[in-house]
């Protein structure tokens, strides 16, 4: 497995994030006195919290090899919960973004607890049926809407409040992923019976994660419903779980900027190729399959952005050689 | 009292026989392959699109559920190369991504091509058989024993013929298949075209019933079809009939006698529950995916 060190990048790093926040105010202003294309400003806040959805599945397949297959349900559940308490309850809007990360993390853990029981492949199916039972349930239920959906949740989603968000989310997984946590993690992705054998608790660090990985989805939930105002059950659809998937694998599963990279790549090229109409929907999945093909890894499988995290300082096995490296490293 | 039972009795086999046609052909593939075939409920879209078109041109069920069934498997092949072959190195999160995206690929290829439409599934069987009291419609009857008749065709081919055998081997050990001169990379693909085929009739005789057919019919079909398949235990030959026929009276019993808003919700439910219980499903063995 990698070992990686964390020296050197924290200085660029802030540097960086400081004129993302700053560059966010500027295009925020701008935007509200009309001087800049609002259809921009959309595309932006709508890649941010792409962002930080796949931050938080990445979490989950990309450092303990965990599989989720559902994952929009956390995503839903963080926009739920904040619609219901800031429409119904008239929760402050801060209060429910908060609450509904604490909600999404319980969510994470209830479904963690049976998941893990055994090995395998076993979340990807609990997360589906979690998914799909959720929505039913949404769509049943009258007191949030049901299947009409719920609208007039306050708009309060800012583009600097989306891209506080998006670094602290950089922020959290880097850390977890430099950290002693991020060591054993990977220690299960690679091996789970070793971990075991020196120590660790699989069970104990992959419910750690997939508690995160809820919290983290169920922030981008809210900060969706309160930037479009308007939820619907089927927006968190198995579908837009496939998604998500698509954005991570294509970007580079393990990796933070991988990750990044393909919230922007997909939903920059949904948008570009909009002319194409439905066509787009075919070159998208298309290109995931190619890239899977010719680079198994994803665009930025492996690498990072340095001003993320500088891989010169990681610490490597001398004698493994580069291409079992990579291969390994994206194993779950 | 009694007619209404024999109908619910009716309606039970044949959804449990749908979600058995489409939960063989993911079963058959993760099986051998590991993998889960999640562009199977894109395939038998395909499947209906062929069953449709053939309907058109001759009206006659026989030919649709044959033309359906020999045509489809060439889709499944194209999977298999594409989603499988081509990926058979990568990580195993990479392909479970592929097969997803090949998938959706699938679905909107469909769409682009054939338009969003509702298209009608001409009537192909009319009239009705009686049963001792009650009648009921020859549609019923044929789709209700058609699947019932594949699954045991199939089960046959699995037990009896070479074929079948390597394709047990193949679950079994891909290792050992190898040295025992079996072509495995064959084998593969025609677990992939089985599948196909099967899942291909069950898209006919679906569309019968049902009669709209447009690109994504499926999406949720084929969820509750992994689901039944994952109940009664992916990878064993016998699993996703029993689960699918277990969902298929279960969903008629909460339609029936509860309520149909939580029709598909129970059929989620009852996955998450049994999967608690026994992680391998009802009958599945163990297996490291």
């Amino acid at each position: 497995m990698r070992v990686v060190s964390d020296r050197g990048s924290a200085a660029v790093g802030l540097l960086v994030a400081v004129s993302l926040l700053g560059a966010s105010a500027i295009f925020e202003t701008l935007t509200s006195t009309d001087s800049l294309n609002p259809y921009i400003h959309h595309i932006v806040t709508v890649c941010g919290i792409n962002a930080i959805l796949t931050l938080s599945l990445n979490l989950l397949c990309g450092l303990v090899g965990q599989f989720s297959l559902g994952h929009a349900a956390f995503m839903a559940v963080g926009a739920y919960t904040s619609a219901y308490l800031t429409v119904i309850l008239h929760v402050p809007f801060l209060v429910a973004v908060a609450a509904s990360g604490a909600v999404g993390a319980v969510f994470g853990f209830l479904i963690g607890i049976p998941s893990f029981r055994t090995k395998g492949f076993f979340l990807g199916f609990i997360t589906l049926g979690f998914n799909l039972l959720l929505i039913n349930v949404i769509e049943n239920t009258w007191a949030i809407g049901g299947a009409r959906g719920m609208s007039d949740i306050p708009t309060r989603t800012t583009l600097p409040l989306v891209c506080l968000a998006v670094i602290a989310a950089v922020v959290i997984v880097k850390n977890i992923l430099v950290s002693n946590l991020g060591r054993s993690m990977g220690a299960i992705r690679e091996d789970e019976s070793a971990a075991e054998l020196v120590g660790i608790n699989p069970i104990h660090f992959k419910l750690m994660a997939i508690a995160v990985a809820g919290f983290l989805a169920a922030i981008a939930g809210s900060l969706y419903a309160h930037y479009f105002s308007f939820i619907h059950p089927s927006t968190f659809a198995q579908a837009k779980s496939t998604d998500i998937l698509t954005m991570v694998y294509l970007g580079g599963v393990g990796s933070i900027s991988g990750s990044v990279a393909g919230a922007l790549l997909v939903t920059l090229f949904l948008e570009i190729l909009r002319p194409f109409g439905i066509w787009r929907l075919v070159l998208m999945p298309a290109l995931l399959v190619l890239m899977i093909i010719v680079r198994p890894q994803g665009l930025l499988g492996g690498k990072e952005w340095r001003f993320i995290m500088d891989l010169r300082n990681e610490i490597r096995p001398a004698q493994r050689r580069p291409e079992e490296e990579v291969k390994r490293h994206a194993t779950p | 009292m009694v007619e209404t039972l024999v109908l619910q009795l009716v309606n039970a086999l044949r959804i449990g026989g749908v979600y058995s046609l489409i939960g063989v052909g993911f079963s058959m593939v993760f099986a051998i392959v590991r993998v889960v075939n999640f562009a199977h409920a894109d395939v038998f879209v395909v499947g209906a699109f062929i069953g449709l078109f053939a309907a058109q041109l001759c009206g006659s069920f026989l030919v649709a559920l044959l033309a359906a069934m020999i045509l489809t498997p060439i889709v499944g092949l194209l999977v298999e190369r594409l989603g499988y072959k081509s990926v058979s190195k990568a990580p195993k999160g990479a392909q479970i991504v592929t097969m997803l995206g090949l998938g959706t690929l699938i679905r909107n290829l469909l769409r682009a091509v054939m338009g969003p439409d509702f298209r009608f599934f001409p009537t192909l069987i009319s009239g009705s058989v009686p049963l001792g009291m009650i009648r009921i419609s020859a549609l019923d009857v044929t789709i209700v024993l058609v699947p019932i008749l594949l699954i045991a065709l199939m089960d046959a081919f699995l037990r009896k013929s070479m074929l079948g055998k390597a394709m047990r081997a193949a679950a079994f050990n891909r290792e050992a298949v190898y040295l025992m001169g079996i072509n495995a990379d064959m084998v593969i693909s025609f677990s992939f075209m089985i599948g196909a085929s099967l899942a291909g009739a069950g898209a006919v005789i679906y569309s019968m019933k049902y009669p709209t057919v447009h690109p994504y019919m499926a999406v949720f079909l084929g969820m509750k079809g992994l689901a039944a398949c994952v109940t009664g235990g992916l990878g064993s030959s016998h699993g996703p009939v029993l689960g699918g026929f277990l969902l298929g009276f279960l969903e008629v019993l909460v339609a029936g006698y509860l309520s149909s808003l939580w029709r598909d919700l129970i059929v989620f439910a009852v996955l998450i529950l049994v999967l608690m219980a026994r992680p391998t499903g009802i009958l599945g063995e163990s297996y490291e995916a």
